[in-house]
């Protein structure tokens, strides 16, 4: 476990550098698309943070979940746009269960460096039911088709981890970008910040990094991941919005007073804080019970899903309505954060899948 | 058992040995018997008559016991019958006390949480050497007398006076919302020695005797049925000089730690005011079938995300620096999912909330409907927990204050005009 100290350090860091490197405005971001891969590299020269989790052995620092939760926040505070969500907190882990595999190690390598965008590509993370991509041991080698509805980063890619279905069984295949049969297309959202693709893959070439039981451990860890990281960044999300808030209530003044003054917008903004403060107690819980009993851990991350994104989209929802006029601007960047936290929100959480998922995982717990 | 080892015990040394404690005297607390037995939600408050008279000697008897094994004050200085020990000590200690079925100490809640940390913090040390012991064995059973018919969420408006004479003062007014008046030998009396106008700036506080002359101790029927606060009519009561606490006029800062501690007591999620609410939400709905329905279902999993994260905000605030506030936010928190728990019982339960049907674990449900209200108002209202975390955590405008004559006024926009 990292010390107070060092997690308020990195916190610091990262903040300063995202910052400075994320746009401030939805015309900002539309026109930044470029200027991400030397954001990428600086972040992992200057401060290593794509190696958070990563091992020293492979050259990254080795820090803890918790470490790497305070970078998903200041992620999602600054509103990055770049692949870090899906390399760090969906790829690298699933990457860590197969820490035995060299090929495995190499792509771990080259994440904490900076050379290499891994981007999952899980279909069933966008669409519950969709039936992910078909892999067939021709012979040629293996190759893979169907179509991945969403990829968050998708075109920002050097190649994609995609979970597929080998015969029955999964597998987790690597698809380089450029490779024959494989072509993304950038799909039009409401997060101004943060590109999605579609995958199309048609018979394109594929390395198997693994098959089985194996795959279903690397899946497990690349969906818990991206939860935990999402989650994160709602936290980051909601704290920002009310800060932005809390700032503005402080000095627009109507009827002779500062706004903020008034008992109606402060029990409100009250209320917004114990809002955020139940999210990040959230968050904890989730981290701390990863190592839990399969029904208490799913249903610590089941909580984390569900408050973290209903806690951002509040805040943000209500950060445009205490702004007044101004926050309902394009200019303005608010509603940037309620566009993040609703897309973040329904990654997290959508159909009442999480509420099922604790409903049941409790019924269990108290059974047993 | 003696403390003289200043080494101290590990934080698994003192678990052991609150369990060797444990273990020999009390069973280990069972999940509830869902389905026989008393089926009460709320923490049972004192009853009137002989039942709670029995209770109180059951608690104080169990309370010397853990005492004289040196597990009752922890983190308490040794000099006043602590164990010496942190509070990291403490919190372990006490969890491990909830793993057992010990008797309802309640009773004690006011003098060990409110009352022992005032006089502990600001007590000269004839009143720590006085009381301190007392109130930790359980001997003496402490309540609080603050709050006034025209001084509730407004408390520095107090009219209750306490006035020299001779060497003591003399205290006249009435209190009320006193928990545990009707049981204390010992309350904390904030009275107002100053000027009225000079609100919070005008108020000592006291250790009054409960059994002195003059003061008269009413019960107050509460809308669940109990009896469990008073009012106090104080009318001539001598207080020694000796039992003031702090400078005179100087009680406000008291007041303050008093509220503090009664804030995070009131929020914190083990203060036995429920009892496993969610676990017997889940029983319910399936005893009931209503688990079925995915209303319902949805409150249950809402039922224990709130349970879950109300504990942990309660893990993280025993690290969080004062400034969070967070005996405010747990405070509004824990009003607010008991409010979530009934709602979720109402919608299993439906008619059988309001009339007693006589099957287990129904009808029950009815003393959180009762009880939930009270617990937005006692130890500050939402209403004013709200106002202390936009003031002091967001550095929000203050709310305006009647002006204190003599005194330059300072706007509240002129004070908080451009960012914090």
């Amino acid at each position: 476990m990292i010390s107070a100290e060092e997690s308020r350090a990195l916190r610091e860091a990262t903040r300063r550098f995202v910052r400075a490197s994320t746009p401030q405005s939805a015309d900002d971001h539309e026109a930044a698309a470029a200027a991400d891969r030397r954001t990428w590299t600086g972040m992992a020269r200057r401060l290593g943070l794509q190696g958070v989790r990563v091992p020293e052995e492979f050259g990254g620092t080795g820090l803890d979940l918790e470490a790497e939760l305070v970078v998903h926040e200041e992620m999602g505070g600054a509103l990055h746009g770049g692949p870090f969500l899906p390399v760090v907190g969906q790829a690298v882990p699933a990457l860590l269960t197969l820490a035995g595999d060299e090929r495995a190690r190499t792509m771990l390598a080259e994440i904490t460096a900076g050379t290499s965008v891994v981007v999952p590509a899980d279909a069933r993370w966008y669409e519950p039911d969709a039936a992910p991509p078909v892999l067939s041991d021709g012979a040629g080698g293996p190759t893979i088709s169907g179509v991945v509805p969403a990829v968050m980063a998708g075109t920002a890619a050097d190649g994609w981890l995609v979970p597929a279905d080998a015969g029955g069984r999964t597998a987790l295949a690597w698809v380089p970008a450029g490779t024959a049969g494989a072509a993304t297309e950038p799909m039009t959202t409401i997060d101004l910040t943060r590109g999605f693709a579609a995958l199309r893959l048609q018979d394109a070439a594929a390395v198997v990094l693994a098959r089985g039981a194996a795959a279903e451990r690397a899946r497990d860890a690349m969906e818990t991941g991206a939860a935990l990281a999402l989650a994160a960044e709602c936290v980051g999300i909601a704290a920002e919005a009310l800060d932005l808030t809390v700032a503005y209530v402080k000095v627009r003044e109507q009827f002779g007073q500062v706004i903020g003054a008034f008992q109606g917008v402060k029990h409100q903004l009250a209320d917004l804080y114990v809002t955020l403060e139940s999210a990040r107690s959230a968050l904890a819980f989730a981290a701390r019970s990863v190592g839990e009993s399969p029904p208490l851990r799913d249903a610590a991350l089941a909580v984390a899903r569900r408050r973290c994104g209903a806690a951002a989209f509040r805040i943000a929802g209500e950060a445009i309505h205490l702004h007044g006029g101004i926050g309902f601007t394009w200019e303005h960047r608010v509603h940037l954060y309620y566009r993040r936290a609703k897309t973040n929100q329904v990654l997290l959480d959508s159909g009442g899948g999480q509420a099922r998922t604790i409903a049941t995982n409790v019924a269990a717990l108290y059974a047993g | 058992m003696t403390t003289t080892s200043t080494a101290g015990p590990t934080l698994d040394e003192i678990a052991a040995e609150a369990h060797a404690f444990l273990a020999a005297r009390v069973p280990r607390r069972a999940p509830a018997n869902l389905g026989a037995g008393p089926d009460d939600v709320m923490g049972v408050g004192l009853r009137r008559g002989d039942a709670e008279l029995a209770e109180v000697e059951a608690a104080q008897t169990w309370q010397r016991d853990l005492f004289a094994a040196g597990l009752a004050w922890i983190d308490g200085p040794v000099e006043y019958g602590g164990r010496g020990l942190t509070e990291a000590h403490r919190n372990r200690v006490h969890a491990v006390l909830r793993e057992y079925d010990v008797p309802n100490t309640a009773c004690f809640m006011v003098g060990h949480d409110i009352v022992g940390p005032a006089i502990l913090a600001h007590g000269t040390e004839e009143q720590r050497a006085a009381y301190l012991p007392g109130i930790w064995r359980g001997d003496i059973i402490c309540c609080q007398l603050f709050s006034e018919p025209g001084a509730g969420s407004d408390l520095a408006s107090l009219r209750t006076s306490a006035r020299r004479a001779g060497d003591g003062w003399v205290v006249n007014g009435q209190k009320v919302w006193s928990s545990y008046a009707h049981l204390a030998q010992l309350g904390e009396l904030l009275a107002r020695t100053g000027d009225p106008a000079d609100r919070h700036r005008g108020i000592t506080a006291f250790l009054v005797d409960m059994d002195a002359p003059g003061v008269d101790v009413r019960p107050l029927r509460q809308i669940t049925g109990a009896e469990h606060f008073n009012e106090v009519f104080l009318d001539d009561v001598a207080v020694p000089d000796a039992q003031r606490i702090g400078e005179v006029d100087g009680g406000w800062p008291i007041a303050l730690t008093t509220l503090t501690s009664e804030r995070s007591l009131m929020g914190d999620e083990h203060n036995g005011l429920m009892n496993d609410p969610v676990r017997r939400l889940y029983a319910l709905a399936e005893s009931t079938g209503a688990d079925a329905d995915p209303v319902v279902r949805e409150l249950l999993a809402e039922a224990w995300e709130r349970e879950q994260i109300v504990r942990e905000t309660a893990r993280r605030s025993l690290a969080a620096p004062a400034e969070d506030q967070s005996g405010s936010v747990l405070k509004l928190m824990s009003t607010a999912d008991m409010e979530f728990y009934v709602a979720a019982a109402t919608r299993i339960l439906g008619p059988r909330l309001a009339v007693d049907h006589g099957t287990w674990g129904t009808f029950a449900w009815s003393q959180l409907l009762l009880g939930a209200p009270a617990h937005r108002i006692a130890g500050g209202s939402d209403e004013i927990q709200k106002n202390i975390i936009a003031e002091r955590v967001l550095g929000l405008p203050r709310d305006p204050r009647p002006p204190i004559p003599g005194r330059s006024t300072t706007t509240t926009t002129q004070r908080s005009r451009g960012p914090a």
